[in-house]
């Protein structure tokens, strides 16, 4: 799994950094971003962030606010897991950073270089930052070829025969070789994901945003699209991902950033934020993700049937979970299927 | 095979004359098709604006033509323009101009409606991989509503092809009147000729629109996404 090289083209000034290197972090979590290891030799310059958020703010026109004062910085080959409930601003905050939506405070910097100027190429910033969405979105009209040699023809003006040699080989890597003529309507959602995430690929992105890739599949199909990610790990890609995959965010995150209500409320690495989140905020949304047996014995007194009233004397204790109690997001890989 | 009213389509040059009838029927209907297609495209496009006063326009344009029945816009545009304004029109182009704006207007509601269709995520697709604006259009939207479009516009031409059956009541002598002028001239000789010459009729109408339905079909099935 190591030899893939989904991505060779990350060849790193840097030398490989074993541990999550995390950069300077401002805003609420800051206590727990003690674990900074400067790592990197003496001899290495002070590399500008890969992505640098400061102050970001989006406000929809309706007034709703739905990222407010959003700070962080992400370093070359971090991955980093964005994590929140419904409606937190996790897939807005994606969609800022390669300007699908404009932001109205702050600026977003792509290795060091503000990109949230006026004069903005944006076709240029979006061929440096890829970004995979929830429901595929290929292009229904075009074989799978013909997704993933759109932007490098078109965009990237490369020759046709290597872009499609290339594409050839990601296809293979992502163990679909053979669909290539196919159209996407012949394909099952997890390939359809996987082709979604090569086309991402095709254009050699510097950063790659996921956004609940794995959301609109069965739960079968969600381990063959995250093991390709895993391997775009391995491969030193840096990465945002919106998920609500708890145990991959927990595998492959170097950090967390927990979003409430469009604000960080808590960012650590992966084993303090789910075995010891520091906020109350974390603790709920982390307990939505928990089964047991419906008692009423719960740490924080509220527990998993947060609705108010704790008595429900005649349910049985080894029963269902009661299930109306459980508000989205829907824990997809832990429901019992 | 005494009398057979059948025989009537085999005097003189009647079979032919009919075919010739629905000649003019289909040019007419083919021919303000093409023109229909090359105006409602952008007529189309433009529905999807953002002015207000441009969709406005258009969709008054739209609604006029709709609740208008074919019948009288062609007397309007037979009679009534020739007693405004002295311009003499041939039935045949009065015909043709009647069929094009309205094959515009329905023509423009569908490539309205085809675009319209493309989620925006389509676009978002296209732009997240760095293409531009006029790329996405290009590349992805145009695309995917041509295929959309084709078979809806196959099944305005058979709607139009029908249509021309009111044209001969401006005096284009189409496969109609054809048929009217063959049953007057053989009322003695051949009297059941009406039903022949209009089950004749019939046929050629469903050969000729048969064919155009059953493409929009396949075309729909083909591009079925």
């Amino acid at each position: 799994m190591t030899a893939l090289h989904l991505i060779p083209e990350v060849a790193p000034a840097l030398a490989p950094v074993a541990g999550p290197v995390v950069g300077p972090v401002v805003g609420p979590g800051a206590d727990v971003a003690a674990a900074v290891t400067p790592d990197a030799g003496p001899a290495a310059r002070p590399a500008p962030p890969a992505l640098s958020l400061r102050g970001v703010r989006k406000e929809y026109p309706n007034g709703f606010v739905a990222l407010d004062d959003v700070t962080f910085d992400v370093a070359e080959r971090e991955i980093i897991a964005i994590l929140g409930p419904s409606g937190c601003g996790k897939s807005t905050l994606l969609r800022c950073v390669n300007g699908l939506e404009p932001i109205q405070a702050g600026t977003i910097a792509l290795d060091g270089a503000s990109v949230t100027g006026p004069g903005t190429d944006w076709s240029e910033v979006r061929q440096r930052v890829g970004m995979v969405f929830q429901n595929y979105e290929l292009f229904p009209h075009l074989t799978v070829l013909g997704n993933l040699l759109l932007g490098p023809l078109k965009v990237q003006k490369r020759a046709k025969a290597e872009a499609t040699e290339r594409a050839l080989e990601l296809l293979a890597r992502v163990g679909l070789a053979d669909r290539a003529g196919d159209y996407p309507r012949q394909l099952s959602g997890g390939q359809k994901q996987r082709v979604a995430i090569v086309r991402a690929l095709m254009m050699q992105p510097e950063v790659l945003l996921l956004d609940e890739i794995t959301a609109s599949l069965d739960p079968e199909m969600v381990r063959e699209v995250l093991d390709v990610v895993l391997e775009l790990a391995a491969d030193g890609m840096t990465m945002l991902i919106v998920t609500h995959e708890m145990s991959f965010a927990r595998a492959i995150a170097d950090r967390v950033l927990f979003l409430d209500a469009g604000q960080i409320v808590e960012q650590a690495t992966p084993d303090v934020f789910f075995t010891a989140p520091a906020t109350d905020r974390a603790k709920q949304f982390l307990n939505l993700f928990e089964f047991r047996t419906p008692t009423k014995k719960t740490a924080s007194g509220r527990g998993v049937g947060h609705r108010g009233d704790g008595a429900r004397p005649e349910r049985q204790p080894r029963g269902p979970t009661p299930w109306p109690s459980q508000p989205t997001p829907r824990p997809t890989a832990h429901r019992p299927s | 095979m005494p009398d057979l009213g059948l025989n009537v389509l085999f005097e003189g040059r009647n079979f032919v004359r009919l075919l010739g009838g629905l000649w003019t029927a289909l040019w007419i209907a083919l021919a303000a098709m093409a023109a229909s297609v090359v105006l409602g495209l952008p007529m189309g496009v433009l529905m999807t604006s953002r002015h207000r006063l441009v969709k406005l326009a258009l969709r008054g344009y739209l609604e006029a033509i709709r609740v208008l029945p074919q019948l009288v816009l062609l007397f309007v545009f037979y009679f009534d323009l020739t007693y405004v304004t002295g311009v003499n029109l041939s039935p045949e182009l009065a015909a043709f101009i009647v069929f094009t704006l309205w094959g515009t207007a329905e023509m423009g509601d569908l490539v309205r409606g085809a675009i319209t269709a493309i989620p925006l995520h389509q676009y978002q697709s296209g732009y997240a991989l760095g293409l531009k604006p006029s790329q996405v259009q290009a590349f992805v939207v145009l695309p995917q509503s041509v295929r959309r479009l084709l078979p809806l516009a196959v099944n305005l031409v058979t709607r139009m092809v029908k249509t021309t059956s009111l044209i001969v009541l401006i005096g284009v002598t189409e496969v109609l009147k054809v048929g009217q002028q063959i049953i007057d001239r053989n009322r003695f000789q051949y009297p059941d000729a009406a039903l022949w010459v209009y089950a004749t009729i019939f046929l050629l109408y469903f050969l000729a629109c048969f064919p155009i339905s059953r493409l929009a079909q396949t075309l729909e099935r083909r591009f079925a996404v």
